[in-house]
């Protein structure tokens, strides 16, 4: 973890430090004002931000004996890919549902999950699929009142 | 307070009511069995279910999947030695021998019992303990409060999670995201980058489901793909009828055990931040230590379960007294049950007993219910509740994904909601991943605007002198409280937890 820490402080560092430096300063709209500065706030919390980045990475440096015996890798190459098609694969989801509509964009978007997580079997793919789908869309119009894409 | 529980009394006892009661403790043991998910991701998906209900019914049911999911997570961790929550992790050292030996479903009514006592104790608890705290805390002032809510977010930093800076790191993450929106002062957008759907803030679902609800879905489907979660429901012993009872005697023998529980539930639970897991820790080392037989303690002892499930329901109860007396969540859910509250229209602290005190006392009766539905829900459906835990993941992960979608989406968003809430499962992945704090995030994103308002009015107060908090000494005990958190949990000086 001592390794994770040393670039997660770093990334949050650099993140901290854009926001005093560069978003802040052009992304909060300036107005009247009497007591609080509207930049005075997000500052002050930026602000403590570097300097904890700043505590946790000088931890990571100097406190080897802080930390347990490095562990191999936190994520691996392999875990970062499936975490990134499975991202993917629900954004691209969320939008064909936003095309085709819930009842034809939900059970793909569930069914295509449960394909890349190898269920095959045909009855539990469509029943784990379709159900749920048509329940919640029902619980939604009905019940709720509220209308889904 | 008679009074107020005699008004209060025909709101709840309808059926409606009992029914959603009954339905909120089914789900949330449901959920609290499933492992890898919990009760916190149950409550953040179901929150947009309620916005058609009545505040009442809603936070009943909410209530009731809380205190459900708490008892529920004793049967994987009974069952197959893989806790439904890490409250539950303690009750696997002796759950699972008990079941190894067939005496499994001894195992889960132990459990069961062990729970619905720490619930009801603990309701009590906090129906005695909530208003008087309350009347306390409506003499706080700005000053008073901004120091509580400092020294809350710091002490929970402290103690969650391994770091404390990124404990505190993660809350004041949580504060950043709650400043998006407007600005108090002025009215103008701040930090909006030109959406005008953040005008209003980050949504809390979108928050709350990503980094808890989808977050954990991708962590398990990951956990999943690599066998990690290989469900040993075959290898069970089959129970003879035996081994399945427990005599009057028995449940006798285990009550001091329970009672043990319920107290270290409740001290731990009222405390913001510390939380289920080292409750339910703490009872089991002082009911080990106490016992003639310390030796039959991690070889299959009933007073193991008894111990560790009646802290982990007590401390759910008892999580919501600073909720009602001073509006400071100490955990997810609870947090979670404050966004919900205010979804309702309603602003959780002192002033909760004064604008809306019959709302209040149907809460409290609620929960009284909530906790015999616990015993009736628990007790019918042990077997079929058993059997749930082997549904695959196949079944179960894919369908939670869609339910995070209509869940984001039914918050008011729209799909705008929906693709934040994937931006924040994939920060609530890392953050999970490296050990950010996601009880310090969350408690920081719901404190935020309450944060904000309280230091802007304890500046104006103040005239922004730190020499008039002289005239606060309850400020400054809780800004002093706070620096020794900070001294006493950053690095080097962290006590060690006990074995």
């Amino acid at each position: 973890m001592r390794r994770a820490d040393v670039v997660g402080s770093l990334l949050l560092l650099t993140i901290s430090l854009l926001m005093l430096l560069v978003v802040i300063p052009s992304e909060v709209s300036d107005g009247q004002w009497y007591v609080l500065s509207p930049y005075a706030y997000p500052n002050a919390i930026c602000g403590a931000l570097v300097i904890f980045s700043v505590l946790l990475l000088a931890q990571a440096l100097f406190k080897k004996n802080h930390y347990e015996p490095e562990q191999k890798k936190i994520l691996s190459l392999f875990q970062i890919l499936i975490f990134v098609l499975l991202v993917a694969l629900i954004t691209f989801g969320v939008w064909l549902i936003s095309v085709l509509g819930v009842l034809i964009g939900g059970p793909i978007l569930i069914m295509s999950i449960a394909l890349i997580m190898g269920e095959r079997r045909l009855w539990v793919l469509l029943l784990s699929s379709v159900l749920p789908v048509l329940v919640i869309y029902g619980l939604a119009i009905y019940v709720l009142k509220t209308p889904l894409p | 307070m008679i009074d107020y529980f005699l008004a209060a009394f025909n709101d709840v006892f309808t059926v409606k009511m009992f029914a959603y009661i009954a339905l909120g403790v089914s789900i949330g043991y449901l959920v609290g069995a499933l492992p890898g998910m919990n009760r916190a991701t149950a409550i953040a998906l179901l929150i947009p279910f309620t916005f058609e209900m009545p505040a009442l019914i809603a936070i009943s049911f909410l209530i009731g999947v809380n205190k459900g999911g708490a008892a529920g997570s004793a049967v994987s961790a009974i069952l197959i030695n893989v806790p439904g929550e890490p409250s539950s992790v303690v009750t696997t050292i002796d759950g699972y021998p008990m079941t190894l030996k067939g005496e499994s479903q001894k195992a889960l009514k132990v459990a069961l019992y062990a729970s619905v006592i720490g619930d009801v104790l603990a309701t009590i608890a906090l129906i005695v303990l909530a208003l008087p705290l309350a009347k306390l805390a409506v003499g706080l002032g700005p000053i008073e409060i901004s120091s509580i809510l400092i020294f809350a977010i710091t002490f929970i930093a402290a103690v969650s999670g391994r770091s404390f800076y990124k404990g505190i790191i993660s809350g004041l993450f949580g504060l950043l995201l709650a400043a998006i929106g407007l600005d108090l002062e002025t009215g103008l957008p701040r930090l909006t980058f030109g959406f005008i759907e953040l005008y209003d803030g980050i949504p809390l679902l979108a928050v709350a489901i990503g980094t808890l609800a989808l977050s954990e879905v991708l962590v398990q489907i990951d956990k999943a793909w690599r066998g990690n979660y290989a469900h040993k429901v075959n290898q069970i012993k089959a129970p003879s009828d035996d081994a399945s009872r427990l005599s009057m005697r028995e449940f006798i023998g285990l009550l001091p055990a329970m009672l043990k529980g319920t107290f270290v539930g409740i001290v731990i639970g009222i405390l913001p931040g510390l939380g289920a897991t080292l409750a339910s820790f703490l009872s089991y080392a002082w009911v080990k230590k106490a016992s003639k037989h310390p030796e039959a303690f991690g070889n299959g002892a009933p007073e193991g379960v008894a111990a560790s499930e009646s802290a982990d329901n007590a401390s759910v109860p008892a999580t919501l007294v600073p909720v009602f007396a001073i509006g400071l969540p100490g955990s997810v859910a609870t947090a979670l049950l404050m966004g919900a509250f205010m979804m309702h229209g309603l602003t959780p602290g002192p002033f909760l007993f004064r604008d809306n005190n019959e709302l209040v006392y149907g809460i409290f009766l609620g929960m009284i219910v909530a906790s015999f539905m616990l015993l009736l829900v628990g007790t019918i459906g042990q077997r079929f509740f058993s059997r749930v835990i082997s549904v695959g993941d196949t079944v179960i992960l894919p369908v939670i994904v869609f339910l995070c979608f209509v869940g984001a989406y039914l918050e008011g968003g729209g799909l705008f909601g929906v693709y934040l809430m994937i931006v924040f499962a994939v920060v609530g992945y890392f953050m999970k991943k490296y050990d950010y704090s996601f009880v310090t995030f969350v408690v920081g994103y719901v404190l935020g605007p309450m944060t904000e308002l309280s230091v802007r009015q304890a500046l104006i107060i103040s005239d922004a002198n730190p020499a008039t908090l002289i005239n606060h000494p309850v400020a400054i005990v809780f800004l002093l409280l706070a620096v020794f958190s900070v001294w006493r949990f950053s690095a080097g000086n962290r006590p060690k937890l006990p074995n």
